[in-house]
């Protein structure tokens, strides 16, 4: 779709993780995020791959013209069946003039019929992310049960599949604060960013119920899969 | 938090199914996590966003809706018959930490304590509160209810009649009401008598005051505490409550008042006591109003679609927002309802589908993979697909560009390629 496919950092700095994206210290939304810190104030472990949103603004080379893809790994500290310490974003980041909250749809949606079928229903719903505003949450229609309610999707017959939103200015004028110049001016430019756990959508995908089969490099898992 | 659609009936008359209700609410941004059905009513359990702490009420929820549905909503009644000598001079505030809390207001009430009435200790344990006595319970109810937290503490228990609002100091002890005696730490708020602590400020009330069966007169206290603060005291104490967790994501600077005059009300409607003259209202720090600018074009920049000004206008005015500014401006000014904090426009869901071609530059299509659903999908081998395309699907990407990413695997009889959303060209 044209993205440029961009890599940063598996270990981040407070700045680029939190606070460029509107999350200042004792902001409640750390909460959601358990983080792993490095021990003697090194750093810490990326708990999601939007701080590449921030790495890639400070050196665009082509200002303030953004479309990029971020995969990578992000660390939490969660463990159980369906949450594992590490797992792998993907994180998509458009900015230019004129983006809007109609782009993501358009995108989104785009996106997900080509990886389930375009029969699937995708719906928006409001939700809440500190670097986003307003912020949409994405379903799928259940691609086990076709939204007839099932326990795959706890009976709703909707799948969450990712997080995405239009980009807060507050975000905007961080970048902008660091570079020293208005490169990203909130009132010219906007844009959408969105991310999903690849996991999670695997897992959804192809009916696994155990997010350690992925790690576990059993042969008998991997050979189901097409090279 | 959980709302029954009963008590969310008594502020807005929603005629929607409660199943339709709970779908509206989801895309507004109040996602339904549960749905229980008990004694013929229907209990939604939200999950509420850190953003949202407007809607931690079942009043708030009614806001949305009414909003949603274009109902009026009613408001809540707070009239209160007073009685007997005026509050001021049974207790006296002071704030010697305005940091903490920029206001503190309270009530005196005269209390006959007993059990609570049935409808009352239904609804509180319809949304998970445990029923304790009726003063208590007004207190939970009305947090439940419009979300401000508020304590109530047996007068007779407050050494000098007199509360005051400090931080802890280092290694102060206070043994809260569920009987654990916490060391508090400098960050730790508390309201205290001029000597010990006697409750850790927004966060819990404390053992020595607590309200019990010899309690004749009350101080009720509700207050807006600054939420950096009570996020830390409830870090360092090591404990977290339904009321730390508002007030720690900043709860109504306008709630205090109106909470203490509907327990007030609520209590002599129950029978249960009567209010002194006059509301204690303590603001060590001035606080103005915030101000929103909504600017038209703005709104279209971002949402991609447009929306009429006079409908926008509505929904703000649904939410409680006071629209400054005529009606011919570029912008409005609106003067938002104190505790909601960002402006997003839940009412705009129903709105026209924004919709354009996706970003993309180049030809896309990702390859569908194989699929596996039993338990045991490892122990057998599932085929893999053909790589050749099938005759029908080539013929299909002809006629429509949104078949290209239908699946070889899929007859487009039972599933047509035009579901896609957008405008298929071909015959």
């Amino acid at each position: 779709m044209g993205y440029e496919v961009y890599d940063s950092p598996e270990v981040e700095d407070d700045y680029h993780c939190f606070e460029a994206l509107n999350m200042p210290p004792d902001h409640p939304a750390r909460d959601m995020q358990d983080t792993f810190y490095l021990a003697g104030g090194a750093g810490l472990l990326r708990t999601q791959t939007s701080s590449a949103q921030i790495r890639y603004m400070l050196t665009n080379p082509h200002p303030p013209h953004v479309r990029i893809i971020c995969p990578g790994k992000v660390f939490r500290r969660d463990d159980d069946i369906t949450h594992s310490p590490m797992f792998q974003q993907i994180e998509g980041l458009v900015v230019g003039p004129g983006i809007s909250l109609g782009d993501l749809k358009g995108t989104i949606e785009a996106f997900l019929h080509a990886l389930y079928g375009p029969e699937h229903p995708v719906r928006f719903r409001a939700s809440f992310f500190p670097y986003t505003e307003p912020s949409v949450e994405v379903d799928l229609g259940c691609i086990v049960c076709e939204g007839r309610g099932c326990r795959v999707c706890k009976n709703t017959g909707w799948l969450e599949i990712m997080g995405s939103g239009v980009v807060h200015p507050a975000v905007f004028e961080a970048v902008n604060a660091r570079l020293g110049k208005k490169v990203y001016d909130p009132e010219e430019v906007t844009g959408f960013a969105f991310g999903l756990g690849i996991e999670r959508v695997a897992m959804m995908r192809h009916g696994i119920d155990h997010i350690r089969l992925f790690y576990e490099s059993d042969l008998r898992f991997l050979e189901q899969f097409e090279r | 938090m959980k709302v029954p659609y009963s008590w969310l009936r008594e502020y807005v008359e929603v005629t929607v199914e409660p199943q339709r209700l709970a779908e509206d609410l989801t895309l507004a941004g109040l996602e339904l996590a549960g749905l229980e059905r008990v004694d013929g009513d229907v209990v939604f359990d939200l999950d509420i966003t850190t953003n949202r702490v407007d809607c931690m009420n079942v009043y708030g929820v009614a806001r949305e809706a009414a909003v949603l549905y274009g109902l009026p909503l009613k408001p809540l009644e707070t009239a209160v018959t007073e009685a007997g000598t005026p509050a001021e001079g049974a207790l006296s505030v002071v704030v010697e930490a305005p940091e903490l809390c920029p206001r503190f207001a309270a009530r005196v009430l005269d209390v006959r304590l007993g059990e609570s009435p049935e409808w009352l200790k239904r609804r509180l344990e319809a949304v998970g509160v445990r029923p304790i006595n009726n003063v208590v319970d007004l207190t939970n109810y009305v947090m439940m209810e419009m979300g401000q937290p508020s304590h109530a503490f047996d007068l007779a228990k407050i050494p000098q009649t007199e509360l005051r609002i400090r931080w802890a100091r280092s290694g102060e002890k206070l043994v809260t009401l569920d009987g654990v005696e916490r060391t508090l730490t400098p960050r730790c708020g508390v309201v205290a008598s001029p000597g010990p602590g006697l409750a850790l400020a927004g966060v819990m009330g404390g053992a020595s005051s607590e309200v019990t069966g010899t309690t004749r007169v009350v101080a009720l206290e509700a207050a807006y505490w600054a939420p950096l603060a009570i996020r830390r005291s409830a870090k360092d104490a090591g404990v977290k409550t339904e009321a730390s967790h508002r007030f720690e994501r900043g709860a109504d600077p306008e709630g205090p008042t109106l909470a203490l005059d509907r327990i007030a009300h609520l209590l002599e409607k129950i029978g249960a006591g009567s209010a002194r003259p006059g509301v204690i209202d303590r603001r060590p720090v001035a606080r103005e109003r915030r101000h929103v600018v909504l600017r038209p074009a703005r709104l279209r920049a971002v949402l991609g679609v447009e929306v009429p000004k006079d409908k926008a206008g509505a929904i703000l005015a649904g939410l409680g927002f006071v629209a400054q500014g005529g009606e011919a401006a570029a912008t409005f000014r609106a003067r938002s309802i104190s505790s909601r904090r960002s402006a997003g426009i839940s009412g705009s869901t129903r709105s026209p589908r924004p919709f354009r071609r996706p970003v993309a530059s180049k030809g896309y299509g990702l390859r569908r993979g194989v699929s596996g659903r039993s338990g045991t999908f490892w122990w057998e081998r599932v085929s893999r697909r053909s790589s050749t395309t099938p005759s029908w699907l080539k013929a299909a990407r002809r006629r429509c560009p949104a078949s290209a990413w239908l699946s070889p695997t899929r007859s487009p009889k039972t599933r047509p390629c035009c579901a896609a959303r957008w405008s298929c060209r071909g015959s």
